[in-house]
């Protein structure tokens, strides 16, 4: 079992993930935006960065990347797929989940620590509604928008909310109901804006990241300590 | 036809390159030379000043001269690193301004063949520049944020002379494995030379020559005469070239690798072949334009961004044009390196200029250096104003600007991403973990610019013991020195003799603590009119951290503990935060390093680090005892976090609590370390002075001898972060 | 009242990253674009201001706000 990871053009946090996945321990398999397969990965991330500047939209031109109709195929053949800040956007800007993220309302990119929630629990997924994690946010486009034409609840749901340290919920964006992401309802996609391998080892802060991955790498069936 | 004047060289200049080339230049070799002696590019100034900071070659892998200096970590990682200044650019039009500083210096430690790992900045503005710190702000994060390499700490500061002439500093760090390294230049005759990245433009002609190495006149700003010099930063493309520079390194088929910066091709190609006692012949009908109608001297001076050269083998060249394609990166074969030590340029069958390459890198006449300082121009006055300690006096201090937190500028920029920031924003240093190796990397950035203000000397060598005290406080071992020194016009005698005191300083200071200067940055000009910034000397310091993952856990402050100052108070309240706000609003003057102490303190930090001792440190600087302590508290989540300080009779409070003397750092340790505590400090001979302990009132309380004086943190927290430096003014919409 | 569109775009001869990414794009998915760049347009409403005075101060806000002349021009139109 492997998960490949994607590198679009401007791609930052590639790296980062695949060291977090190599932290559990799961094999990897890097891709390049260009390519058509997925090196026999049976979940893919699509993660974090600036692909194409985010110039136009942020996600707006990876979305068309060659790679894009192999994570549609990858899905539609039982796979997941984690979209991580930059690849929460490709998500939505692809269609793959209903919404948009706008530029946060305090017009900055705001790197800090979040609690964020399980709000619901997903099919093949072992993460439980309640369930917190601490993870790092380094976005400028972070606010969630609905999509009216496809309101959460149907084909997808609201899967993690931002919390305070005491579990109230806390807005640090503007985002819609303090959406912190996104899951289709068969929980195959998954997009969120906060971080996980950055929280990957307790001197990067802390390790709830890792535990995160952990949990969706156990719903792909790949191979865990 | 051109002459000396129009590309900014004086008469005699002139007259030397006619000399030189024993005819008449034509058109872009008189636009050759006037780049490459500019200021900005020769250093003619300031050259032979600086070769008083020449490192001993052991302690160095590449020095001064390079791209950027290189040092030894250890038998994994060799760090590359350089302060870099972007004043003048970023005065014009801050957000691309700034945004270039930061591309710029990322390529500078590229072309090391490092791979960047860590930013920081160092930025000066006069007081309520605000409109003009957001779009700094704003461009650093812009660019730093996209290109991937986190933006781990750095020092905002102010002061009336920095008005017209704001300082946009940026180190940028990298590694890379022993052996890797690439040169600048090449004497591979034959080799073909290949320009990648982006496409030229008419972008920031004669920036070099123009913008940096001349004073505003208040004409050039009002009329804009100046503003077609800017360029736009490309963090996207700035990526695609960084990772694709280095992704061709391994095959070894690359010899030599420039960045493109002042002067564009000009600059690299003079280098790469006047270093290497070579020529080189280009063709620039071979480079790709991204406006129609470009000439030549356009093509050879454009300072288009997210370019760098290479030279190639032509048996590989294939290779590393297709490696470079499946990147998606442009890559052009634009000429050879030849045997003749000339820079020729064609355009098709024509040569527009053939000029020796080593007297466009070397030619220009040099400045001689003046006597060189060996101390201050006299010992500084003491300031002890008449009055007792008010209560209000610390509240007051905290919240001024140079003391208040600056967690809503860094909290824009994205200090986490490659995940390896151990320690960042907000602390002395920061702390990076390299993944592999037993080392962490420690990186500090300090510019105390009001200590230089009555004496440059005494600035230079403070600003390195704030940058060397830094990354030992933070549990590193310094290895390395970069320095970014910021100055007026130097045909004004007095900012030349202030840039000579500030080298002495420096050069006398990285003596003292034996950590080498590796190189750096020289900007001149930084005047507007009469008015002169004060010689600001931005140190940036790396050193070697024995314990990163232990690093993660210092700082925590837990009932009981001891707090202990190392060094001593210094009796005057001259050149301190306490006198431009309560005082009489002078800035100086500040007290040159007594080096015995200075090495006693640091000895002390440093042992009681590799003892593994669990304590917290915290330099003191701006604001003095008071805000250190302060500090301190406010990093503790719990918000029962207290201080119980109980101070002398003597010194008097306000000396005790805010005098700003050198080496001087608070340690809190448990309590059962205290006599290994006692054990290190004796040892170094280190002075130290029992300050009280850690407690649970969730609050600083002083006991004095002028009363008692209780602080809570939610007063202490509401002073720190009363005034968002750059509240309500995001959303000009400048960001692309 | 006038109604105001202010285009503002990057000066010629001033690069333009973005539109150079979507251009790339575009080409990608098989437009033969080219030349691409891009502007931003603002729409807005002026009460109590018609014809050569609503084009002045449409010129004043470009000038002062809207476009960084440094990098850009705009062009104003005005509709009453």
């Amino acid at each position: 079992m492997k998960v490949a990871v994607v590198t679009f053009p401007g791609s930052n946090c590639d790296r980062d993930a695949i060291k977090a996945l190599s932290r559990i321990p799961v094999e990897t398999v890097p891709v390049w935006h260009r390519e058509t397969d997925l090196g026999g990965a049976s979940a893919v991330i699509l993660p974090g960065g600036f692909a194409y500047g985010d110039y136009l939209r942020a996600g707006a031109l990876a979305a068309h990347s060659p790679v894009m109709g192999a994570v549609r195929r990858l899905v539609d053949a039982g796979g997941r797929v984690l979209g991580i800040c930059n690849g929460f956007q490709i998500l939505t800007e692809s269609g793959f989940l209903p919404g948009a993220l706008a530029m946060n309302i305090s017009r900055r990119f705001q790197c800090e620590w979040v609690q964020v929630q399980v709000e619901q629990a997903l099919p093949g997924l072992p993460f439980a509604a309640g369930e917190r994690f601490s993870l790092p946010i380094a976005n400028g486009e972070g606010r969630y928008i609905p999509d009216p034409s496809r309101p959460l609840g149907r084909d997808a749901v609201l899967f993690l909310s931002y919390r305070d340290r005491a579990g109230r919920p806390h807005n640090p964006n503007g985002s819609w109901r303090e959406l912190a992401g996104v899951a289709r309802a068969d929980g195959r996609v998954i997009g969120l804006m906060p971080h996980p391998e950055r929280a990957s080892a307790r001197w990067l802060g802390g390790e709830d990241g890792l535990r995160f991955l952990r949990l969706w790498t156990r719903g792909v069936g790949a191979s865990v300590c | 036809m051109l002459g000396p004047d129009a590309v900014g060289l004086t008469p005699d200049e002139g007259r030397l390159v006619r000399t030189l080339l024993g005819r008449a230049p034509t058109d872009l070799e008189w636009g050759l030379f006037g780049a490459l002696w500019s200021e900005h590019c020769s250093y003619k100034s300031s050259k032979n000043v600086l070769a008083w900071l020449k490192p001993p070659p052991e302690q160095v892998v590449g020095g001064p001269g390079d791209n950027a200096g290189v040092v030894r970590l250890n038998a994994y990682w060799e760090v590359a690193f350089k302060v870099e200044s972007h004043n003048h650019p970023s005065y014009v039009e801050p957000f691309h301004g700034a945004a270039t500083g930061v591309g710029g210096i990322i390529r500078d430690v590229v072309a090391m063949g490092a791979y960047p790992v860590a930013l920081m900045d160092s930025l000066r503005f006069g007081p309520d520049a605000t409109r003009l710190q957001e779009g700094v702000v704003r461009g650093i994060g812009f660019y730093g944020n996209a290109i991937g390499v986190p933006t781990v700490g750095g020092e905002l500061s102010y002061g009336a002379p920095y008005r017209g002439n704001p300082l946009v500093n940026v180190l940028c760090v990298g590694v890379r494995r022993p052996g890797s390294g690439i040169a600048a230049n090449t004497s591979r005759t034959g080799d073909r030379i290949v320009l990648v990245g982006a496409d030229t433009g008419r972008d920031g002609i004669h920036g070099a020559s123009l913008l940096a190495s001349r004073s505003f006149a208040a004409a050039d700003t009002e009329t804009g005469t100046l503003r077609p010099a800017v360029q736009v930063g490309d963090p996207f493309t700035g990526r695609m070239v960084m990772e694709a520079m280095l992704a061709v390194l391994p095959s070894g088929h690359v010899h030599a690798m420039q960045d493109l910066g002042a002067a564009g091709l000009s600059s690299a190609l003079a280098e790469m072949a006047g270093q290497g006692g070579v020529g080189v012949d280009v063709d620039v009908d071979r480079v790709p334009r991204r406006e129609r109608g470009m000439s030549a001297y356009e093509v050879m001076l454009s300072e288009t961004q997210e370019r760098m050269l290479l030279t190639v083998s032509p048996e590989d060249l294939a290779d590393v044009l297709a490696q470079l394609a499946r990147m998606e990166v442009r890559a052009s074969d634009i000429g050879a390196v030849t045997a003749d030590g000339r820079l020729t340029v064609r355009e098709g069958g024509k040569i527009l200029a053939a000029v020796p390459a080593a007297s466009l890198t070397d030619g220009a006449p040099r400045r001689p250096a003046p006597a060189r300082p060996s101390g201050p121009r006299s010992s500084p006055a003491a300031y002890v104003p008449p009055g007792t300690f008010g209560r209000e006096e610390g509240i007051r201090v905290l919240r001024h600007p140079e003391c208040r937190s600056k967690a809503s500028v860094y909290h824009r920029y994205d200090y986490m991403v490659q995940t390896h920031t151990v320690k960042g924003p907000g602390d002395d240093g920061a702390v990076l973990h390299l993944d592999e190796g037993p080392d962490g990397l420690v990186i500090a950035v300090d510019g105390p610019g009001r200590l230089g203000a009555c004496d440059a000397y005494t600035g230079g060598a403070r600003a390195v013991l704030e940058a060397v005290t830094n990354v030992t406080a933070m549990g590193g071992h310094p290895i390395g020195l970069s320095d970014g020194l910021n100055l007026g016009s130097p045909e004004d005698d007095g900012v030349f003799r202030d840039f000579a005191a500030l080298v002495a300083g420096i050069a006398d200071a990285a003596h003292a603590l034996q950590v080498p200067v590796t190189g750096g940055n020289v900007s001149f000009y930084n005047q507007t009119g009469t008015e002169s910034v004060w010689p600001t000397a931005v140190i940036a310091a790396v050193g070697r951290h024995p314990d990163p993952e232990g690093a993660a856990d210092r700082g925590t402050l837990s009932d009981g503990m001891a707090l202990y100052r190392l060094g001593a108070p210094e009796p005057t309240l001259a050149a301190t935060v306490w006198r431009l706000e309560v005082g009489d609003g002078c800035p100086g003057p500040a007290t040159a390093p007594d080096w015995t102490r200075a090495r006693a303190v640091l000895e002390a930090l440093s042992m009681l680090h590799d003892a593994q001792v669990p304590a917290a440190t915290h330099d003191v600087s701006d604001g003095g005892l008071f805000v250190t302590l302060a500090e301190m508290l406010l990093a503790q989540v719990d918000p029962m976090t207290g201080m119980a300080v109980t101070l002398d009779p003597d010194p008097p409070v306000r000396l005790a609590l805010f005098n700003e003397g050198p080496a001087q750092v608070v340690v809190a340790v448990p309590v059962d370390s205290e006599g290994e505590l006692f054990r290190i400090v004796a040892a170094c001979g280190c002075p130290a002075r029992k300050l009280g302990e850690v407690t649970r009132s969730g609050a600083l309380t002083f006991e004095t001898c002028e009363g008692r004086f209780s602080y809570p943190r939610e007063e202490l927290r509401a002073a720190w972060t009363s005034r968002d430096p750059d509240a309500g003014l995001a959303g000009k919409g400048d960001t692309p | 009242m006038s109604r105001m569109n202010i285009v503002v775009h990057l000066k010629e001869g001033v690069r333009d990253p973005a539109g150079e990414a979507v251009q790339h794009v575009l080409r990608d998915m098989g437009f033969p674009v080219e030349h691409l760049r891009i502007g931003r347009h603002i729409t807005l409403e002026l009460p109590g201001a018609e014809g050569e005075d609503a084009v002045r101060l449409g010129r004043e806000m470009a000038e002062h706000l809207l476009a960084n002349p440094v990098l850009e021009q705009f062009s104003v139109e005005v509709r009453s």
